[in-house]
């Protein structure tokens, strides 16, 4: 059984397609999601539990480590609940009760008692007190004294005097040649003692990626996939805000009235395929298809395509995606050998104009896809999946 | 008089000018100004954008576009019943009640910044939200304006507001736009120059161009780039010079900005 808190690992994250036939896999007997409504990863749900937004809960907030106002708050829900939503905490610790494991979730603590914990454990109490801040409700740290007037700022004690403020690499130097990674990750051909460029390279040679023009894949997948965050909306969040769809780089109509994903592709590549701006464009690998429209521009360099990722899926069938989820199309493994994280910000791909006798084809075969409700001022959502309520 | 001040050098293309329009307007009926805007489909407000040159070379221009309020409104001449009336400040606003079904004031706009409300059966478009400006709300000013991070949107008084060298858009149809664009853009002709027996960049060379018989000068920077500003539209000639090479060449910016690539000087 998979339960997931965040079902958007397949645009989100890498691997897209795989991660559809992990979940497809005969030995999952039963997917649950947490969502508030019917988005990504929650297709594949058996179980869908209602789920509450942050303005709906009663929590404690801070600021990242990215912000530049640090701050923490104390937020009291800005709604009611809608409908039987719960948090994903409460739906733990209400799971927990039949299972007589709730205390081990919840520690026996009330939210309140769990808020005030959270406060004795932070720097926070030293500037402010529990009842300062659930009388206002928020608190922006005070700067360090003489912050301004900090004489060794970053780097700048090793640039004075490297051997007295040495970095913390096992030499204290910076080390364009890492002994401790040959020394412990021998054999990485992606992550050596000295990084390098490499195009990679197939398995069995011990390449863990072939993603790169020059490459061997890059005969019959010659373009590179930027795969670059979109300017319009952050990862999947903000893929059905009408406004925002109605932008001129949002999406591309195409020719059925379908709002695609755009395909960014400097005019030399288009021709080359026969694609003109706006046909409805396959972008294509080993992994699968995803459809999208054709924005031919200036903006892009010649052997590559841009499409952003976070695009909502739209399946046609395995492997075959309406949506544009660019992710769906990225590798499944790793950074290399020894290093784990997701190459996702860039891979091989072709780009095809879409003839019309394959979308046909594709509807005489899969009708339920093409039948589902579609308005293209939100795009995919809750009522194309849900037929009764 | 009022008037709109638009300046596309601060212009980033964020297009919360026009969310912030369709925040305004959207689902929310300003009666007796306006009724409610449909949740898509019309853009009171809306940032268009053109890409310029070619690759390396290219720059991409935003311009919010709006209803021009004009002196000479074609939209008022084609309405009936007065059902477009210019106010005391100069906006000119349709009167939803007296617009009923009048489809020719849709028409009748050569910006086609006047859209048709199936629904409602009338024509809408910006009231340069009056509304904020009558009412007692807290912002007093156009949302588009009050939406603009950079000030690239002004609406004031005409005779506050420093007009001097601004445009309007399309002159030509004789309406007297009364929004008013800074820094409009102009071509432009730019390329890299070359030394094709070392394989290096040329620094330093000397451009000239001559269009409509002015002269327009610069040099190529440490990446032998080089880009020529506020050329008009025209045809023009271009000569490259450096360390006693010489290089000719003949453009036209008539239709399009130019982006020459990689230009060998031998």
């Amino acid at each position: 059984m998979v339960w997931s808190e965040k079902p958007c690992n397949q645009c989100c994250w890498n691997g897209g397609f795989k991660f559809q036939d992990a979940m497809r896999a005969e030995h999952i007997e039963f997917v649950v999601t947490n969502h508030q409504w019917i988005e990504n990863d929650s297709l594949f749900g058996d179980l869908i539990l209602p789920i509450t937004t942050c303005v709906e809960e009663n929590d404690v907030v801070g600021s990242n480590q990215n912000s530049g106002a640090k701050f923490q708050g104390k937020c009291a829900p800005a709604c009611d609940r809608v409908g039987e939503s719960m948090s994903d905490y409460e739906i733990g610790v209400a799971l927990g009760e039949r299972f007589g494991v709730a205390e081990k979730l919840s520690l026996g603590m009330t939210d309140e008692e769990w808020f005030k914990y959270a406060y004795d454990t932070n720097v926070l109490q030293t500037e402010c007190s529990w009842e300062q801040l659930c009388e206002k409700g928020y608190y922006l740290y005070d700067l360090a004294d003489g912050w301004d007037q900090e004489e060794l700022p970053g780097m700048r004690g090793f640039y004075l005097d490297p051997e007295k403020h040495a970095l913390d690499t096992p030499s204290g130097k910076l080390e364009f040649y890492s002994a401790a990674l040959e020394e412990h990750f021998p054999g990485d051909k992606e992550r050596g003692g000295i990084a390098r460029w490499v195009s990679g390279g197939s398995p069995e040679e011990g390449w863990t990626h072939d993603e790169c023009i020059g490459g061997p894949r890059s005969e019959k997948y010659p373009l590179l996939l930027l795969a670059n965050p979109s300017r319009w909306r952050l990862h999947v969040q903000g893929d059905d805000v009408p406004w925002v769809r109605e932008f001129e780089t949002m999406k591309v109509k195409g020719k059925d009235g379908y709002l695609y994903e755009p395909c960014w592709i400097h005019p030399n590549d288009a021709a080359a395929r026969g694609i003109v701006d706006g046909d409805i464009v396959k972008v294509l690998n080993d992994r699968g298809i995803i459809l999208t429209g054709a924005r031919v521009s200036e903006r892009v360099i010649p052997g590559c395509v841009m499409v952003n990722k976070g695009s909502r899926v739209d399946p046609i069938a395995t492997h075959i995606d309406r949506g544009g989820s660019a992710n769906l199309l990225s590798p499944a493994e790793g950074i290399s050998k020894h290093c784990w994280g997701f190459a996702v910000s860039g891979y091989l791909v072709e780009a095809e104009k879409l003839e019309d006798a394959e979308m046909e084809a594709w509807k005489q075969e899969y009708p339920d896809a093409f039948a589902r409700e579609y308005d293209p001022a939100t795009g995919v959502n809750f009522s194309s999946w849900v037929i009764e309520e | 008089m009022k008037a709109f001040l638009i300046d596309l050098k601060k212009c980033v293309g964020c297009h919360d000018c026009q969310i912030g329009c369709k925040d305004e307007h959207c689902g929310n009926s300003w009666l007796p100004y306006a009724d409610a805007q449909p949740e898509t489909g019309q853009f009171w407000m809306k940032v268009n954008q053109t890409e310029r040159g070619r690759i390396p070379h290219v720059k991409v221009s935003y311009i919010p576009t709006m209803c021009n309020h004009c002196e000479n409104a074609p939209c008022m001449k084609a309405a009936k019943n007065g059902a477009v009336y210019r106010r005391e400040d100069d906006l000119v606003l349709i009167d939803p009640v007296k617009a009923k079904g009048q489809k020719k004031i849709v028409e009748a706009c050569p910006y086609h910044a006047v859209f048709w409300n199936e629904k409602l059966n009338i024509p809408q478009k910006c009231t340069g939200c009056a509304h904020l400006l009558d009412g007692d709300h807290p912002v007093k000013v156009p949302r588009c304006m009050d939406n603009c991070h950079v000030d690239a949107i002004i609406f004031g008084e005409e005779s506050e507001l420093d007009l001097e060298g601004t445009e309007v858009l399309h002159p030509e149809y004789g309406t007297k736009p009364r929004v008013f664009y800074r820094n409009m853009p102009k071509r432009f002709v730019a390329g890299t120059v070359y030394d094709p027996e070392i394989k290096e960049v040329v620094i330093g060379a000397k451009i000239t161009a001559m269009a409509e018989g002015v002269e327009f000068e610069t040099t190529t920077d440490a990446y032998g780039d080089f880009w020529l500003w506020n050329l008009p539209e025209a045809e023009g000639k271009l000569t490259i010079s450096a360390d006693g090479k010489v290089k000719e060449i003949e453009f036209s910016t008539v239709s399009e900005d130019v982006g020459l690539g990689d230009i060998p000087l031998a």
